[in-house]
């Protein structure tokens, strides 16, 4: 089975390895920002399809698809993986899709509709408007809610679309801000409410079905750790959860894929509120970014799985066949000034050094001379570690983080470190609150900054008296004491 | 050789002589060893070897990565300002290198003072800064007082 990979980065790259390690021959499409790119490099051959947003453009991709030769199509997560109207074009062309059917991508992708059908599976859902807010607001209608509630796109994903109002007076202008983004972003301006839970946790359950009948949970996902509704860390298991909390959370997983008849890979998403009740909020019909915590912990390649389901394979694993064995986390390098409100960094990575060493994965798409733009995404690469039990896998993932030295931009590598050594993330005892307030001092030592100091002032210093004539063609002294230094070492 | 490394609101001053190095007027037994042309050094620092990876910026600022921590610093030096600025300052005028709170002034007019003589001490983000006399002479005026905030530049003490 030949796979075109509609995606681009880190996702791509790893779509493939996967697929040279089955033994299927790969494409890749790259944009013109993506000329330099590995992704394009990592494939069997390579499409060009044009300006940066061509990894949206639906007939671009079926066309590459063609004319490669190319049988199943993948598409990653973002870009057109949870667009129903690319997975049907892709069915429609003759070719398979890497995913749910269409008709699932569309229910998921109606934040509505999925609600309507997770309360009939009988899930708990938060109570709040089913019907879409209407375009005039009736009279005394504002005065009717809860505050503070949220306001969020019925097609939105992702963490977009969704604005929070806290009175009557802030909720019309809430409603025009999420239709704004939400018809920019997903062509459709429907918005509904949900009440804010406060202090919740963000927690999710991967599934994998057969679209035959079968559906699997894989475990849950602590996904708490956000900032702008952007999760930075993710781990499975989830800290300091009931047994019969998380059992309650397989339950309600397994109830929805089996209610839609769930076809490859899948992640349902909960909030569990400071009272320690689940309230389901969204299905995400696709591959996702934290994927790799839960093969950490299986031993499961989940994009295998995806390949083998695609084929039209029933699932070759029951759920008795499952086991998890320690714990995993994920935490997400971005090019991004964290002092300066996680700003999406610009320029050009000049050197990277990955970490390495037992249990560590690196996800990413990083070279020498990667230019960073705002074309995309500012995920950088993936650092996924696996220890035997939490204390092992976070004092592992501070090993790790702090083997990764990234140069020409500012990345959240501090941030992410001092965030595994904080307290409140050690024990276990944080929420979705917990980045509004965190504000550490970004130094991993009180002499680094010294020392750099002095290192920097040297580097100048040698430059200069390196450039300056040699008088008499001597070496200079100094340059005499290093080298002298240095061999003193070799010997 | 004397060079202003501003790191953030953080300012070093490193003097280098030969192999003599100070920052903010304590010698530290400093070198710098290239490892590669890449940008691969070791800073055997006191009794400790650092790798630090050392590179050039586009904006003219120099970056350096210790362990995970990237650090970027703009660094100034007399020797490289001087045909720029037109109002070169006297040899004997002592200034703030950077913003700060005076905390102590050693000397009051008309003392003799040698080169190298502490004349006053300064701090700025809870770091403390020794200004020393750069010639030997005679103070001429005594601008700092204790407890008086300075801007960057602010005249200290002048010799001459």
């Amino acid at each position: 089975m030949k796979v075109l990979v509609a995606n681009r980065g880190e996702i791509a790259i790893r779509i493939m390895r996967t697929c040279r390690e089955m033994g299927f021959p790969t494409v890749a499409v790259y944009s013109e920002a993506d000329r330099t790119a590995p992704h394009a490099r990592a494939a069997d051959e390579a499409i060009p399809i044009g300006e940066p947003k061509s990894y949206l453009d639906i007939p671009t991709i079926i066309a590459a698809a063609k004319r490669s030769g190319a049988q199943a199509v993948h598409p990653g997560y973002g870009f057109l993986s949870e667009n129903a109207a690319f997975a049907r074009a892709v069915e429609a062309a003759g070719l398979i899709f890497i995913g749910p059917r269409p008709e699932t991508i569309e229910k998921a992708g109606d934040k509505l509709e999925a609600r309507r059908i997770a309360r009939e599976a009988g899930l708990p859902v938060l109570s709040g408007s089913d019907e879409s807010v209407p375009c005039d607001l009736p009279v005394g209608y504002a005065e009717s809610i809860q505050y503070p509630v949220l306001v969020k796109a019925a097609a939105g994903g992702g963490g977009r679309g969704i604005r929070l109002a806290r009175s009557p007076e802030e909720l019309e202008m809430m409603i025009a801000a999420a239709r704004l983004e939400a018809c920019q972003a997903f062509d459709d301006d429907t918005v509904y409410l949900e009440p804010l839970v406060p202090e919740a946790r963000h927690l999710e359950v991967q599934i994998l079905g057969d679209g035959q009948g079968n559906v699997i949970y894989l475990g849950e996902r602590e996904c708490s750790i956000q900032r702008r509704r952007q999760k930075l860390i993710e781990e499975s298991p989830a800290a300091e959860l009931p047994e019969s909390t998380r059992q309650q959370l397989f339950d309600a997983a397994l109830r929805l894929g089996c209610a839609l008849n769930y076809r490859s890979l899948g992640t349902i998403e909960f909030l569990l509120d400071a009272a320690g009740q689940v309230h389901f909020i969204e299905i995400n019909p696709r591959i996702q970014v934290e994927h790799p915590v839960t093969e950490m912990i299986t031993g499961l390649d989940l994009v295998r799985e995806q390949l083998t389901l695609a084929a039209g394979s029933k699932l070759r694993l029951r759920q008795e066949d499952i086991t998890w064995r320690g714990a995993a986390i994920e935490c997400r390098v971005l090019a991004e000034d964290v002092e300066n409100d996680f700003m999406p960094a610009s320029g050009a990575v000049t050197y990277v050094k990955e970490p390495g060493g037992p249990f560590v994965r690196v996800d990413s798409a990083l070279y020498i001379g990667m230019p960073i733009g705002t074309a995309y995404d500012s995920l950088l690469a993936k650092v996924i570690v696996w220890g035997e039990d939490r204390p092992a896998a976070i004092a592992r993932a501070i090993r790790a983080l702090r083997e990764f030295q990234i140069g020409g931009v500012p990345t959240d590598l501090t941030f992410l470190i001092k965030l595994l050594e904080s307290p409140a993330f050690v024990s276990g005892t944080f929420n979705t609150t917990y980045l509004d307030s965190f504000r550490p001092v970004l130094n991993l030592g009180p002499d680094v900054e010294l020392q750099a100091a002095t290192a920097i002032a040297l580097f100048v210093h040698n430059q200069r008296e390196q450039s300056l004539p040699h008088k008499n063609g001597h070496v200079k002294p100094w340059r005499d004491a290093a080298w002298r230094e240095q061999m003193r070492g070799m010997q | 050789m004397n060079y202003t490394v501003t790191i953030g609101s953080n300012r070093y001053q490193v003097k280098i002589n030969n192999n003599r190095v100070t920052v903010n007027g304590v010698p530290v037994n400093s070198r710098l060893i290239q490892l590669n042309a890449n940008g691969l050094y070791l800073l055997r620092h006191e009794d400790r070897d650092v790798e630090v990876h050392l590179q050039e910026q586009s904006t003219g600022a120099v970056e350096a990565i210790i362990g995970a921590q990237r650090i970027v610093a703009r660094v100034e030096s007399p020797q490289r300002r001087e045909p720029r600025k037109k109002d070169t300052p006297q040899l004997g005028t002592v200034q703030a290198p950077m913003p700060g709170l005076v905390l102590s002034v050693n000397v009051t007019e008309g003392d003799c003072v040698e080169q190298g003589q502490v004349l006053a001490v300064i701090e700025s983000m809870k770091m403390q800064m020794q200004m020393r006399a750069p010639v030997s002479g005679r103070v001429a005026r005594v601008a700092a007082r204790n407890g008086m905030q300075v801007e960057k530049g602010g005249l200290l003490v002048q010799i001459e």
